[in-house]
C-alpha cells in the first residue's frame, strides 16, 4: 500500500470520527489525488495488520500509532488549507484540493512555522479543530498574528473580514446577508456593552461568541 | 371606444402590489404613501409574523386616470371637442374605473435579509413570493447600503420575478459621498430603478407610476456559483415542476438545504422522484465542507459586490455627523446609560405624570366623570327598568361605570402617550441601542437584549407588551418575557398607585420595594430561561443610524395602534368586568376573604382586608393597589405592612386581561401553569420579606 493512501484513509477515519459515524461501511475517501484504484475495505484491513487500525463490530478505531500518525496529517491539512484562503486568498475548493496534497509532505518544522505565521489557529475554515502540535502550544499567542480573531481588535481598529466560523449556518447565513462576508473590510467601535462594528454603511451591533467566530486581518 | 382604458382582465382581480425589502428601508412609509390610512395588520396564517394589508389610495387611482386620459387625448385629438356633450359618461366611466382599481391590494411584508430563510419573518416573505405570486413587486433598498439590497434584488431577478427596485434615502447616501448611478443600474437589472426619499415623498409618485406598469421579467445577472452547484442545479430543473417563480431559484432554493421546502417536497414528488431529487442534493452537501446555502449566498454576495462596484461611486467621508456622533453616544459603556436613565426620565413624565396623570384627571374625573357616565346612568335609568340590568350597565362594576371608563378614560391615555413615546423612540432609530445597552443584564438572565423592548412597554400596559412579545425570535424567549411581564412589571396604572403610598414611607422603602422586585424578576428569568427548553437566539442586531424622527409617520403609526388597543385590549376590559360583576352577585369576595384569612393574616401579617385589595388586583391591577392605598391612608397598615402588600401586588396575579391576552398568544395550559406559579410565588415572596423585616426590626408594631 501507498503511504499516500494510508494517510488519505487515516483522514478520512479521523473525519468520521469527528462526524461521529466511525463505520467502515459509510467511509468515503475525499481526497483521491495519485492513490489510483483500491479496495477500501481490503486497505482497512490491510491497515489493521499493519497496526495503525482496529477494525471491531463495524467500527473503525485508531492504534495509538494511527492516531498520532492521523492527528499530524489532519494538523497538516488544516493548517495549509488556512494558509492558502487566509492569508493567499485562494478559493475554498481550490485550497481544499491544494491541502490535500500539502498533507503529504510538509515538514513538521514548517508546519510548524506555518502554524506560528497564522497565530495558531484553533480551527480551520470550515470550524473544524486543528491539532494542536507542541505540547503547551495552546498558550502561546503571537503579540500580532496575519489573522485574527474580531474580539482581540481593538476598538477603532479596521479590519478586512478573513472568513467565519460559525457554530451554526444560521448564523452564518445571517452574517452574510448583512455583508459580514469574506473580503470587506469593517470598522471596529465598540466592545462593550456589546461589540459594535460597521459594514459600509451598516452598523451591527453583536454578542462576543458571534464575534469571536469571525476572523480578520488587521489593516492598521 | 372607451374599452381601451386599461385591459379588466390584467388590471383587477386579486392584484397584489407586494412591498419588499431589509430592515428599516422605509417600506412602512412608502406603504403608508401607497395605502393611505385603511391598513389591516394580521398574522400570517400559523406565524407570529403580522403582515399589513391595505388597499391602493383612492389618490392614486385618480392620478392614474389622469395620466390616461393624457395618453387617451393625445391619441385621440378629435374627439376632445365633443367631451362636454359626454359628461355623464365620463362620469359614469370614472364609476367604472374606480370599480375596477379598487382592487389592488398592497402587502407591506416583513423586512428580510436573504430569501433562504434563517428567521419565520424570511420563510414568510418567501412564501408570500413563492405561492401568492403578486402581481407586482416593489423593492425599497436603502441607497447607502445597496449591497445588502442587491443581494434581494438577484434573488428576485433569479425568480423571475418583475419588480421595481426603489433605492430609498439617497438623501443619506449622498451625505455619505455614495453616488449610485441609477440609469446603468437600471440597465444591468433590466427593471426600473427608482430614486425616492420617501419620508419627504420625493420620487414615491414614480416609484407607484413605475411598479404598476412594469410586468416585464427583469434581466438575469450572472452570479459565479461554485461548478458543482450549477451543474446539479441543471440536473434539478428538468425535474422540477411549473411555478410561479423560476425552477432554477426553486432548484438552488432546495439545494441550500431549505428545510421549510421538506413538506412541499412531500406533497408535490411520488416517492421515486423525490427520492431522486434528494439524492442530488445529498451529493452537492457532501460535496462542500460548509453548508451549501453559505456557498451559494457568498457567490450572490460577490455578484452584488461586482455591481455595485460598476454603478456605485464613493467618495471617502471622514467626516462625522451630529446625528452619527449622538448614534455612538448613546451605546457608549458609560455614556450611554446616561442616555438610557434621560431617555426613562423623559418616558416617565411624558407616561407617568402627563399621560397617567394629567390626561387621566381630566378625562377620567373631567369628562367621564361629571358628563359621559351621568349622562349614561341617566339614559339607562330611563331606558330599563330591570335593576339587575341596570347593575350590569352602570352599576359598581358596571360595563359602562368600570370597564368603558377604566379602558377609555385611564388606559387609553396612557398607552396613547406611551404609544407615542415608544414611537418616536423607534422611529428615531433609539431601540436597538437602548437593546444594546441592556443586552449584558438579559444575557446574564440567558434572553437577548431585544426582550428589553417588550419589558419597557409593560411599564405602559402589560396586556399590551405580551402582545409585542411577538417580536422575539424564538418561542421560549417569548415565553420568559411573557412570565416576567405577568409576575413582575407594573403597569403604569398600577405603578402610579404604588409610587404615590411608597412617597408616602420613606426613600429606603422604596428601595427595598425595587430592590425586591428587580431581583425577583432576574432570578425568576434565570430560572425560567434555565428551566425552557430551546436556544436563547442570537444578539444580532442592526443599528440602524439616528433619525429625527417625521411627526406624520408617528401619528400614522399610533392611531394604528390605538386602534390595535381599542379592537383587542378593549374587549377584554369587558370581559374582565363582567367576570367582577358576576363574582360581586354571588358573593364569592367574602368566602374567598375568609378562606384565605390565615394566610393572609399569618403568614404576609397583614389585615383580612387586604384579600380584597388582591382580588380587585387580579382583575385590575392599579384598583388592588388603590385598595392598599387606601387602608394605608387610614392607618390600617404600618410600614412593614405596607411594603409587604405592595410586593405582593406588584407580584401577584396578572389582570384578567393580561391573562386572556396570555390565553390568546400562548394557549390556556400555558396561562394556567403561570399562574400556579405567580400565585403561591408572590405569597411567598411576600411573606420571606414579612418575617425578614420584622426579624431584623425585632418588634412588632
Amino acid at each position: 500500500m501507498k503511504s499516500h493512501l494510508i494517510d488519505e484513509i487515516l483522514e478520512t477515519v479521523w473525519v468520521a470520527h469527528e462526524d461521529g459515524r466511525p463505520e467502515a461501511a459509510t467511509l468515503e475517501v475525499k481526497c483521491r489525488h495519485d492513490v489510483g484504484e483500491f479496495d477500501l475495505q481490503a486497505c482497512l484491513q490491510e491497515m489493521e495488520v499493519a497496526g495503525l487500525l482496529v477494525l471491531k463490530e463495524g467500527r473503525v478505531d485508531f492504534t495509538d500509532e494511527g492516531r498520532t500518525r492521523a492527528r499530524n496529517i489532519i494538523r497538516r491539512h488544516r493548517l495549509a488549507q488556512r494558509l492558502l484562503m487566509d492569508v493567499l486568498d485562494v478559493s475554498e475548493i481550490e485550497s481544499e484540493e491544494m491541502a490535500c496534497q500539502f498533507e503529504h509532505f510538509l515538514s513538521e518544522e514548517v508546519t510548524d512555522k506555518v502554524a506560528a505565521f497564522l497565530g495558531y489557529p484553533r480551527v480551520d475554515p470550515n470550524g473544524r479543530p486543528i491539532p494542536s502540535g507542541a505540547p503547551g502550544e495552546e498558550t502561546i499567542e503571537l503579540v500580532k498574528p496575519l489573522i485574527t480573531r474580531l474580539t482581540r481588535l481593538s476598538v477603532g481598529e479596521r479590519a478586512r473580514v478573513a472568513f467565519l466560523t460559525p457554530s451554526f449556518h444560521q448564523r452564518f447565513d445571517r452574517l452574510v446577508a448583512f455583508g459580514i462576508n469574506p473580503g470587506v473590510v469593517l470598522d471596529l467601535h465598540q466592545r462593550t456593552p456589546a461589540y459594535v462594528v460597521r459594514v459600509g454603511e451598516t452598523e451591527l451591533a453583536l454578542d462576543p461568541e458571534i464575534a469571536d467566530e469571525i476572523y480578520v486581518r488587521p489593516l492598521t | 371606444m372607451h374599452r381601451h382604458v386599461a385591459n379588466p382582465a390584467e388590471d383587477t382581480g386579486s392584484a397584489t402590489i407586494a412591498l419588499i425589502g431589509n430592515p428599516n428601508v422605509g417600506k412602512s412609509v412608502v406603504f403608508g404613501y401607497l395605502t393611505g390610512h385603511y391598513v389591516i395588520v394580521s398574522n400570517y396564517p400559523g406565524t407570529t409574523v403580522e403582515i399589513a394589508r391595505g388597499r391602493l389610495a383612492w389618490e392614486h387611482y385618480r392620478a392614474l386616470r389622469g395620466q390616461n386620459r393624457y395618453q387617451r387625448s393625445a391619441r385621440q385629438r378629435p374627439n376632445r371637442g365633443r367631451r362636454g356633450a359626454h359628461h355623464g359618461r365620463t362620469l359614469r366611466r370614472s364609476h367604472a374605473f374606480r370599480r375596477r382599481h379598487a382592487a389592488w391590494e398592497v402587502i407591506d411584508t416583513p423586512g428580510i435579509n436573504n430569501f433562504i430563510p434563517t428567521s419565520e419573518d424570511e420563510l414568510v416573505t418567501r412564501n408570500i413570493l413563492m405561492n401568492q405570486t403578486p402581481a407586482r413587486i416593489l423593492q425599497v433598498a436603502d441607497a447607502k447600503n445597496l449591497r445588502r439590497g442587491l443581494l434581494l434584488s438577484l434573488q428576485l431577478a433569479e425568480m423571475g420575478l418583475p419588480y421595481t427596485l426603489c433605492l430609498n434615502m439617497t438623501d443619506e447616501a449622498q451625505d455619505r459621498g455614495i453616488t449610485i448611478d441609477a440609469l446603468a443600474l437600471s440597465e444591468e437589472l433590466g427593471v426600473p430603478v427608482v430614486e425616492t426619499i420617501a419620508t419627504q415623498k420625493v420620487g414615491l409618485d414614480e416609484a407607484r407610476r413605475r411598479v404598476l406598469d412594469t410586468k416585464s421579467r427583469p434581466k438575469e445577472v450572472p452570479i459565479p456559483y461554485p461548478e458543482p452547484i450549477k451543474k446539479a442545479t441543471e440536473e434539478l430543473i428538468p425535474l422540477l415542476p411549473e411555478m410561479p417563480i423560476s425552477r432554477k431559484s426553486l432548484a438552488l432554493m432546495l439545494l441550500s438545504g431549505d428545510a421549510t421546502l421538506t413538506a412541499w417536497m412531500g406533497t408535490t414528488f411520488d416517492e421515486a422522484h423525490g427520492e431522486v431529487i434528494r439524492s442530488i442534493i445529498e451529493r452537492i452537501r457532501r460535496a462542500f465542507a460548509r453548508s451549501v446555502s453559505v456557498e451559494i449566498t457568498q457567490a450572490r454576495m460577490r455578484a452584488a459586490a461586482q455591481l455595485l462596484e460598476r454603478v456605485v461611486q464613493q467618495r471617502e467621508t471622514r467626516l462625522i455627523s451630529l446625528t452619527q456622533w449622538l448614534g455612538r453616544a448613546t451605546t457608549h459603556p458609560v455614556g450611554g446609560f446616561a442616555f438610557v436613565a434621560a431617555v426613562l426620565t423623559g418616558m416617565y413624565y411624558f407616561v407617568g405624570v402627563f399621560g397617567a396623570g394629567t390626561l387621566v384627571d381630566w378625562l377620567e374625573e373631567g369628562l367621564f366623570g361629571s358628563y359621559i357616565i351621568p349622562g349614561l346612568s341617566w339614559v339607562v335609568e330611563t331606558i330599563f327598568p330591570w335593576q339587575l340590568l341596570r347593575d350590569l350597565l352602570i352599576g359598581e362594576f358596571g360595563l359602562l361605570s368600570m370597564a368603558l371608563s377604566y379602558s377609555i378614560a385611564i388606559v387609553l391615555p396612557i398607552v396613547g402617550t406611551f404609544f407615542i413615546a415608544f414611537g418616536l423612540l423607534e422611529d428615531s432609530g433609539y431601540l436597538p441601542r437602548l437593546s444594546v445597552m441592556m443586552n449584558r443584564l438579559f444575557k446574564a438572565m440567558g434572553l437577548n437584549g431585544k426582550a428589553v423592548l417588550p419589558m419597557v412597554l409593560g411599564l405602559g400596559c402589560d396586556t399590551m407588551a405580551t402582545m409585542t412579545t411577538r417580536i422575539l425570535d424564538n418561542r421560549k424567549e417569548r415565553l420568559v418575557v411573557t412570565l416576567l411581564l405577568a409576575l413582575g412589571v407594573p403597569c403604569s396604572a398600577q405603578l402610579g398607585v404604588i409610587l404615590g403610598m411608597l412617597q408616602g414611607i420613606s426613600i429606603g422603602a422604596a428601595a427595598i420595594w425595587l430592590g425586591v422586585v428587580a431581583s425577583v424578576i432576574f432570578i425568576v428569568g434565570y430560572l425560567a430561561a434555565k428551566a425552557i427548553p430551546g436556544q436563547s437566539s442570537d444578539f444580532l442586531l442592526e443599528m440602524p443610524p439616528l433619525r429625527k424622527p417625521v411627526i406624520g409617520n408617528i401619528v400614522i403609526k399610533t392611531m394604528a395602534r390605538l386602534e390595535w388597543y381599542l379592537r383587542e385590549a378593549v374587549p377584554l376590559f369587558f370581559l374582565g368586568t363582567f367576570l367582577l360583576f358576576v363574582i360581586d352577585r354571588l358573593h364569592l369576595l367574602v368566602s374567598i376573604e375568609s378562606a384565605t384569612a390565615p394566610v393572609v393574616q399569618s403568614f404576609l401579617g397583614l389585615p383580612v382586608e387586604a384579600t380584597a385589595a388582591f382580588i380587585m388586583g387580579f382583575l385590575r391591577r392599579d384598583y388592588g393597589a388603590a385598595g392598599l392605598f387606601l387602608l394605608a391612608r387610614n392607618g390600617q397598615l404600618d410600614t412593614i405592612q405596607i411594603l409587604v402588600s405592595l410586593v405582593v401586588i406588584t407580584l401577584f396575579m396578572p389582570c384578567i386581561a393580561n391573562l386572556f391576552m396570555i390565553i390568546k398568544e400562548h394557549g390556556l395550559r400555558v396561562a394556567l401553569g403561570m399562574s400556579a406559579f405567580i400565585l403561591p410565588f408572590a405569597i411567598l415572596v411576600g411573606g420571606a420579606v414579612n418575617w425578614s423585616l420584622r426579624l431584623l426590626n425585632g418588634v412588632v408594631p
